[in-house]
């Protein structure tokens, strides 16, 4: 075999080789595919050159040379194609490109038809070569356009880019130049000049250098290290091409070169064939295992959605038993005021419901902190059968009294934040590696569920916390009026005794009239009525501030006539004289499923809201800046069911919101009342809290008119009602 | 004979205090809301007004100025609970002549309006 035909062969497989890896690396990708058609071209051309090469007769090399410039036509469009793919300039190129494959075509067919050139004759010792006709002139044009034309798109990528891609454009133009520039010099021998073309090896240079920037700049986006690839392509080459030369030095081209051929082609492809068989059968053999590891992903990943903590737990401990069928499952939760692990979630019939807690200084805990590993009780049995230290020996006992198979510790910050206790397989199999691996990536995500869960947990006791301390501050505010009141109850109770008193002394016991003692007894009857009277309602104030400062977080069955009678008294506590009526058109025995204190503040500031309202429409009456005869103020209290909620709506006839206010009232620190009055929390706060309560709170209005709040929350059920 | 006008919305305390100021021989007028206190004040132009600061629709101070817009002479005294001091202050810098703090000492009011009446008595004899 000379030296030109060995390029063929070297170019060969180092161009199918390079063009496999790229197609299966992502045969759905234009470039790749583009790419991969490339080198199919190149390949086809080089084996062609190989036979050619190798003919020793006319006829022979008429053949392959006919397969290696069918090549040579399609290197260049396959060329061209891949160019404005990797450019990433096909859409606008589609037309052109659909030219370019036309043109090639054409003097594709030209060229099996003879036209191009009709006859070899051998020249210089190497090889035979053809005799070019004048539509071959046209094409070596042609041929030349094509490649400068892809060096100029190259060279116009390489001056607009930067970076990695940059780096990738210039090494494919030095790839391309070397490829290009090693076919190039076969065409000196078409017109008769010497020149040996044994730069034809160039074409493996081309191969080379792509498969060096594949590594190094991630061309084509493979990110696969391929220097072993070199390293195969060379071995590869010698131990197929050693055997080819000895062949061809013994037999010469004969007919045992196609099976040859094909076993070198079988041989590279083998290994793909492999990988690809090996992939399926692991799915078939493996589908059990991979479907449920599959599901515990995907819960995993669903996990983190979850905000309330016992639904999380409950959702955990579904998954491990129905997925995985295991016979039972609990979750133990770190209490940081206990320093324990409480069971909190359970599954399974034969669960140990025994073991409450587990203490976090307990030899379980401290061992698991130490390890940071699922614990696997079989091979901790094994490990610690003939350990008899009384440490070990204690842990044991802990285990055998859980009974269960895995530990699987959730980590947050080295701190042990839950345990996941997992009973036998029903299947009876053991836990492979592979389980404990998935559960230790579940495991993972777990702990960042519950940590969240239990964050939004603690940001919802946060509220509740926010909500009492408004509470208090707005009875702060109320501070100045609940001392006028009580003064002026005291003030009732205190003046009367004293006018009493006075008149007392102001007779003379043993003279007095019938008449003087009898006005002296109304007197006294109508003060003492009246102090009686301030006594009792002084009593009524103190017993609602009681009820204001309650701090009750559960949620209950409440009685709507109860909790808006509560509020009531409050609001006149608030405005005491203000005169106003209050028309309620509600069923009494109606029940709310709610929280108390929510709601009595809720409904206490829509009222307080109201009361305001009616006073400023009042004054701005008195004043004269609102004309309207007979004004009374009323507030209408109504409530109606809808399907399962009730609905309250409070409507006042005072002086409304403007448009701009109505916008704003839901927001947070808005007041229209002053620094003084209002802590600007009231309704934002209410419309929190109705939400937290699964209830909702609108509120439209009229200026000068009206303002309605509706209030709509779940009723309570009867069993409900029943429990409290 | 010297008139005196109670202001105060809380009804019971008025008529307390009617009892007791009428036994001392005062003319005594009552009001249980500002506006209504004004519009007496205007007609009878009381020499001494009991004034109640805190009320519902209109408060005390406010009343207080348009009380000595209307009626420059009267005396007014506040009554305003013990906690409120800047209220007094301001009641004070307005125009009111005295104060007295709830609960109210019946003695004390008594003195501080027995005060103001000796006063005007001393005023209309050096009149004459």
């Amino acid at each position: 075999m000379n030296f030109l035909a060995l390029s063929g062969l070297v170019n060969a497989t180092a161009s199918l080789f390079a063009g496999l890896i790229v197609f299966s690396k992502n045969s759905r990708n234009i470039k790749n595919q583009t790419f991969f058609y490339l080198n199919l071209s190149v390949c086809v051309y080089s084996i062609g050159y190989l036979f050619w090469q190798l003919s020793d007769n006319a006829e022979q090399a008429l053949f392959w040379f006919k397969t290696l410039t069918l090549g040579i036509i399609f290197i260049n469009v396959t060329y061209l194609h891949f160019i404005f793919a990797f450019l990433d300039i096909l859409k606008d190129k589609k037309i052109e490109i659909r030219i370019y494959y036309l043109v090639n075509i054409v003097f594709a067919l030209l060229s099996l038809s003879s036209f191009l050139f009709s006859e070899l004759e051998p020249r210089y010792n190497l090889g035979f070569w053809p005799i070019p006709n004048i539509s071959f002139h046209f094409y070596l044009l042609f041929w030349s356009w094509q490649c400068l034309y892809g060096f100029y798109l190259l060279l116009k990528g390489l001056f607009n880019t930067v970076g990695l891609k940059h780096e990738q454009i210039k090494y494919f133009l030095i790839s391309a130049i070397f490829g290009f520039i090693g076919g190039a010099t076969n065409w000196p021998m078409w017109y008769k000049i010497y020149f040996p073309p044994h730069f034809n090896i160039f074409i493996s240079l081309y191969v080379g250098i792509v498969c060096y920037s594949i590594v190094k700049y991630r061309l084509l986006d493979i990110k696969l290290v391929l220097s072993r690839a070199t390293i195969f392509v060379s071995v590869y080459t010698l131990v197929l091409g050693v055997p080819f030369g000895i062949g061809l030095k013994l037999f010469g081209v004969g007919l045992w070169l196609l099976p040859v051929s094909i076993m070198a082609v079988l041989a590279t492809i083998g290994p793909y064939m492999y990988i690809f068989l090996q992939g399926r059968a692991e799915n078939r053999l493996l589908a059990e295992q991979k479907q449920y590891q599959q599901t515990l992903q995907q819960a995993s990943v669903g996990m983190a959605s979850i905000k309330d903590l016992n639904h999380l737990l409950s959702l955990i401990v579904h998954i491990l038993t129905r997925s995985v069928r295991i016979e039972y499952c609990s979750v133990y939760l770190m209490d940081a005021i206990t320093e324990s692990y409480v069971l909190s979630a359970s599954r399974g019939e034969r669960v140990n419901k025994n073991i409450k807690e587990i203490l976090s200084n307990s030899d379980l805990i401290k061992y698991i902190e130490s390890q940071k590993d699922t614990l696997v009780v079989e091979e901790f049995k094994r490990k610690h059968e003939y350990n008899e230290s009384s440490a070990s020996k204690e842990l044991l006992s802990i285990l055998l009294e859980l009974n269960v198979e895995l530990i699987i510790p959730l980590f947050v910050n080295d701190k042990v934040l839950s345990l996941i206790m997992l009973g036998k397989k029903k299947t009876g199999q053991i836990y492979s590696n592979d389980d404990v691996m998935v559960f230790s990536i579940l495991g993972n995500q777990a702990a960042l569920a519950i940590e969240n869960a239990m964050f939004y947990e603690e940001s919802k006791k946060d509220l509740a916390q926010r909500f009492h301390e408004s509470r208090l501050k707005s009875l702060g505010a109320l501070g100045s009026g609940i001392a006028h009141q009580m003064y002026n109850r005291l003030n009732v109770i205190s003046l009367g005794g004293s006018v009493l008193l006075d008149m007392l002394s102001s007779i003379n016991k043993d003279s007095a009239s019938k008449e003087e003692l009898l006005k002296m007894f109304e007197q006294v009857q109508k003060n003492v009525d009246k102090m009686t009277n301030s006594a009792v309602r002084g009593t009524e104030i103190t017993e609602a501030i009681k009820n204001y400062a309650r701090t009750d977080i559960a949620t209950q069955a409440i009685s709507l006539d109860k909790i808006i009678k509560s509020s009531e008294s409050l609001v006149r506590v608030k405005h005491p004289r203000f005169e106003y009526e209050i028309i309620e058109d509600y069923k009494a025995d109606d029940y709310i499923w709610a929280n108390y204190s929510t709601l009595q503040d809720v409904i206490y500031n829509a009222l307080d809201n109201s009361c305001d309202a009616m006073k400023i429409k009042t004054k701005k009456i008195n004043e004269g800046d609102l004309l309207l005869e007979n004004y009374k103020p009323i507030i209408k209290i109504k409530s109606e069911f809808l399907g399962s909620k009730i609905k309250i709506e409070i409507k006042d006839n005072g002086v409304g919101m403007t448009k701009d206010e109505l916008e704003k009232v839901l927001v947070p620190f808005f007041t229209t009342k002053g620094a003084q009055k209002g802590t600007g929390m009231g309704m934002n706060m209410a419309y929190q809290l109705l939400q937290s309560n699964k209830g909702t709170l609108e509120i439209d209005s009229k200026y000068n008119e009206w303002t309605r709040v509706l209030i709509i929350l779940p009723k309570a059920t009867k069993e409900q009602i029943e429990k409290s | 004979m010297i008139k005196l006008l109670i202001i105060d919305d809380e009804k019971d305390t008025v008529e307390h205090l009617k009892d007791f100021f009428v036994s001392r021989g005062l003319e005594v007028f009552t009001a249980y809301n500002a506006y209504d206190g004004i519009a007496i004040t205007q007609v009878e132009k009381p020499d001494i007004i009991l004034l109640d600061i805190r009320m519902g629709t209109m408060n005390g101070i406010e009343a207080l100025v348009r009380i000595k817009e209307v009626s420059k002479e009267s005396k007014v005294i506040i009554i305003t609970c013990a906690a409120e001091d800047s209220v007094k202050k301001e009641a004070m810098l307005l125009g009111a002549d005295d104060y007295v703090e709830k609960p109210i000492n019946i003695t004390y009011l008594e003195s501080t309006v027995g005060l103001e009446v000796k006063r005007l008595l001393n005023t209309e004899k050096q009149e004459v």
